[in-house]
């Protein structure tokens, strides 16, 4: 375990506030909850010996919102993010969460087949069918893939070298969600940055490994993300700076890469740590030194705005409701709530469906009957859009209405 | 001044409260802390004062007394009506919950062991125990609860009583097995807190006290009496019941304390105050005699969040405002601020672990306005504050008084800083 991890865990005072907060403990006996399965647990894990003193781990969502709460400054999600991959190592990873952990693998296919692909997600006995073979839960929420990637639209783009050349120069890190299903989100942020006057650099760019760390694929993990970080890497050096939309990504080259993977030494990684931002902190900064543009059409809606788990473990706070307050006529509603529940890749999993539905439910209720709902971490957009049948979007989207460049 | 960065350190009762002050009056806050405040781990009680030592009934003339005797006290800068000040800020954030209370007089609540504990004012469903001469009360017990030894209860609560110079004091008890969960033996405060929000649980755990309601003046449970539907819940009973019903704090996670920091919270962000939660703060930039900048440390890196002004209320030693490092120093978390109380290198451990400590009440000192003083009594800053248990100079387990300084101080603190802001402004 990596030593800012294993450091942090006898600070414990057992002071139970994680306890009192994790999402997943609320609604399920099958959690004991952070303190046990975290600080608690891990005085009985002995590399040495085979396997975890507490199978219950496997339910902890990986939220992080009790290292968030937690006073004494205990790392109690990494703890576990770190001993549920150490676990699932040991037992054997099931061929379900390395299917969905291909995220690069995933997404071509579904890109190269999308038709056929947006109509099997679509079609109930297949989902069926899913459920039972492979174990993602019939009603889990699915993307709908792209017709072409979003670097096909880069390779174009290079090609008819239509786009913004400046001194002001950042480098766009999409990740594969946004390669593969969200492509226009990608193309708006391209087009928020540039109308600041930024050059815009999209290299490319390997999967960050989260899914396969929070899938117990370790290795494979940590080759993924190196490969990312050296993609990336040379652009930090140079001194620029990598914006991204995809919370949970941009928080693994932060931070979660060296603490999880320990990965701590890695240079390139190491040398892209303080150059990252997610995208609305990065316009905040933008902002706040008077080179963000101001001048905005009104947008005029009321938006439930849920700032998701993954962006909050940034510790940046919500940035997003900045940005909004500049937004002429648009009115946020916040629904005050932990987390959505799916927590990335663990509301898919058929036995897991029903706890992360009951985890979202409080954010539902405040989301149904809404024209638009806003949220910065894809799996949670499309968590809240499943659930409820309301189009969820990125704050980026309603930067883009308010820039007025539909 | 709606563009004006204001920021606060810490999320217990002091920085909370002195953000939704802050919110009150057109600020807003923005509240940066490593993790949540003592909250949801004390009582939910609100201590102005207790024992001085001896116990303390009238609030006012028991604090003339103590501060005799303890000049250096932060209630001699803060004084009673910014205690009473900063109670109002609280009843208007927590409005669902009431606070009962009038700060004139100590009521004394019964506690789990039994004992009588004085408490200035206190959410009404724990108020409702409040004791009194020929007080007949029913502790139940549950056993899913490990914390509710009621059998105890009862057993102590006259003698406690007695000593505390109430008459007739009387006390029975009985075990409940109602549990949202039969299997596990011993179930979280917060997780039956949740489970009787369902009507049907609560149904079950009425007809099981039922029979035994007969003689008594009223049904003391343990603090799991709901979460969300706190109120429905609470009247659910009583009416079930048909007696009165109050809740008996007992040891953390605190369901009380919980739905008070639950509540601070959901009114500072409706007062479009904001918290940042995980960041630490690790300095402060000055320029001259001002502050400009908290550097926050977020795990990643380092940042430099501008402030016009900063509130510091980081609490003592239990939430690392203060720390100890290893060749028994001490120091102020986020700026280093000078700490008066050290008892140097002289300090010593008590025979017990739970006798006073002297470096309990280390803390910074501050004026009036609560600003963090130097040694030789000059202000630290111009635009910096302290509040709640960062000020030393007092002991709240022993004398209870947390929540008392908590909530002046940040009065005050909220008050001082809104009142230089605006003159600041003019200024300029
Ligand atoms: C278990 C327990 C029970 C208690 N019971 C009682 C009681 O019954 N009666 C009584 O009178 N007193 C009691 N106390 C005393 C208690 O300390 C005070 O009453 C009160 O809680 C202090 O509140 P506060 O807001 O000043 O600080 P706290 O509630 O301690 O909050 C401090 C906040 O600052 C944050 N923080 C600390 N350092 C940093 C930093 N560098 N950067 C950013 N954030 C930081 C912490 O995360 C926390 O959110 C109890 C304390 C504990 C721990
Ligand atoms: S991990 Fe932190 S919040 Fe949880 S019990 Fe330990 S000290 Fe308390
Ligand atoms: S990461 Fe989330 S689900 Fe896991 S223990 Fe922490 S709070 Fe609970």
């Amino acid at each position: 375990m990596s030593q800012s991890i294993r450091d942090s865990l006898d600070h414990c005072v057992k002071c139970t506030i994680c306890e009192t907060q994790c999402p997943v403990a609320a609604v399920t006996p099958l959690f004991p909850g952070p303190k046990y399965v975290g600080p608690q647990a891990e005085r009985y894990r002995d590399a040495s010996r085979e396997g975890s003193p507490d199978d219950s781990l496997d339910y902890c969502s990986g939220c992080g919102t009790c290292t968030l709460v937690c006073p004494q400054g205990v790392k109690v999600a990494e703890i576990n993010a770190q001993a549920r991959a150490v676990m699932k190592a040991q037992k054997g990873v099931p061929f379900r969460d390395k299917l969905i952990s291909r995220t690069v693998v995933g997404g071509r296919l579904s890109v190269a087949t999308s038709p056929l692909y947006n109509w099997g997600i679509g079609v109930g006995a297949l989902r069926w069918a899913a459920e039972r073979t492979v174990g993602i839960h019939r009603r889990a929420p699915m993307p709908h893939a792209a017709r072409t990637t979003f670097r096909t639209w880069v390779w174009r783009r290079n090609l008819t070298r239509r786009r913004v050349r400046s001194t002001h120069r950042v480098v766009y890190f999409h990740g594969c969600a946004a390669n593969y299903y969200e492509t226009e989100l990608a193309r708006r942020t391209v087009a928020v940055l540039e109308h600041q006057g930024i050059e815009v650099i999209i290299p490319r760019q390997e999967c960050c490994g989260l899914p396969m760390q929070s899938n117990g694929l370790l290795d494979e993990a940590r080759a993924s993300v190196r490969r990312l970080a050296a993609q990336l890497a040379p652009y930090a050096r140079e001194g620029l700076d990598i914006v991204s939309t995809s919370t949970s990504c941009s928080l693994m080259l932060k931070r979660e890469a060296r603490e999880i993977l320990e990965l701590e030494d890695d240079p390139d990684l190491r040398a892209l740590a303080p150059r990252m931002f997610d995208i609305c902190e990065y316009l905040v900064g933008l902002y706040e030194q008077g080179k963000l543009q101001t001048q905005m059409q009104p947008v005029p809606l009321t938006v439930p705005y849920h700032p998701p788990c993954q962006l909050r473990a940034h510790n940046i706070g919500t940035p997003a409701h900045r940005l909004f307050e500049l937004i002429p006529e648009l009115r946020v509603i916040d629904p005050n709530v932990t987390c959505c529940g799916v927590a990335g890749t663990y509301g898919l999993k058929a036995e897991k469906y029903d706890i992360a539905m009951a985890v979202g439910a409080p954010l539902f209720a405040q989301v149904d009957g809404s024209e638009l709902a806003c949220c910065d971490s894809e799996t949670c957009r499309w968590q809240i859009n499943s659930a409820t049948g309301v189009e969820t979007v990125h704050p980026i989207e309603l930067l883009y209405r308010a820039y007025g460049l539909e | 001044m709606s563009g004006t960065r204001v920021v606060v350190i810490g999320a217990g009762l002091a920085g909370l409260t002195a953000a939704v002050r802050l919110g009150g009056q057109g600020l807003r806050p923005t509240v940066v802390t490593r993790g949540l405040g003592g909250l949801p781990l004390s009582p939910g009680t609100i201590d102005v004062l207790g024992y001085a030592p001896e116990a303390v009934d009238l609030i006012e003339t028991g604090m003339a007394a103590f501060l005799e005797r303890n000049p250096a006290h932060p209630y001699a800068q803060i004084g009673l009506d910014a205690t009473a000040a900063g109670i109002e800020s609280l009843r208007e954030a927590v409005a669902p919950i009431e606070i009962i209370g009038d700060g004139a007089r100590n009521m004394l609540l019964p506690s789990m062991l039994g004992g009588a504990r004085p408490t200035a004012y206190a959410p009404a469903s724990l108020a409702a125990g409040a004791l009194r001469d020929g007080l007949r009360v029913l502790f139940v017990g549950m056993q899913a609860l490990r914390d509710s030894p009621a059998a105890l209860a009862a057993a102590t609560l006259p003698v406690a009583a007695a000593a505390a110079g109430l008459r007739d004091v009387t006390a029975r008890s009985i075990d409940v097995t109602t549990s949202p969960r039969p299997d596990e033996p011993d179930v979280n405060p917060v997780t039956m807190a949740r489970a009787l929000d369902d009507p049907a649980l609560l149904t079950r755990l009425a007809a099981e006290v039922r029979p035994h309601v007969l003689d008594v003046d009223v049904v003391a449970f343990p603090a799991v009496l709901g979460m969300q539907r706190h109120a429905e819940v609470l009247a659910d009973l009583r009416s079930n019941l048909g007696a009165p019903v109050c809740e008996v704090a007992s040891v953390p996670p605190s369901v009380p304390g919980i739905r008070l920091d639950a509540l601070l919270r959901d009114r500072l962000v409706a007062l479009g105050g904001r918290v940042t939660l995980g960041a630490a703060a690790v300095g402060l930039e000055r320029r001259g005699t001002r502050v400009t900048a908290v550097d926050l440390d977020r795990g990643d890196r380092v940042v430099s969040m501008p402030a016009d002004a900063v509130v510091i209320a980081t609490g003592g030693f239990a939430s690392g405002g203060i720390v100890l490092d290893s060749h028994g120093g001490l120091t102020e978390a986020v700026a280093d601020l000078p700490l008066a109380g050290d008892p140097g290198p002289e300090r010593r451990f008590g025979e017990r672990a739970s006798d006073d400590h002297p470096g309990l009440a280390v803390g910074v000192t501050v004026d009036a306005g609560m600003h963090p003083l130097n040694p030789d009594g000059s202000v630290w800053a111009d635009n910096v504050y302290a509040a709640g248990d960062i000020i030393g100079g007092a002991v709240p387990w022993r004398q209870l008084c947390g929540e008392g300084i908590c909530l002046g101080s940040a009065a005050v603190a909220a008050d001082t800083l809104v009142r230089e802001l605006a003159a600041t402004v003019r200024e300029v």
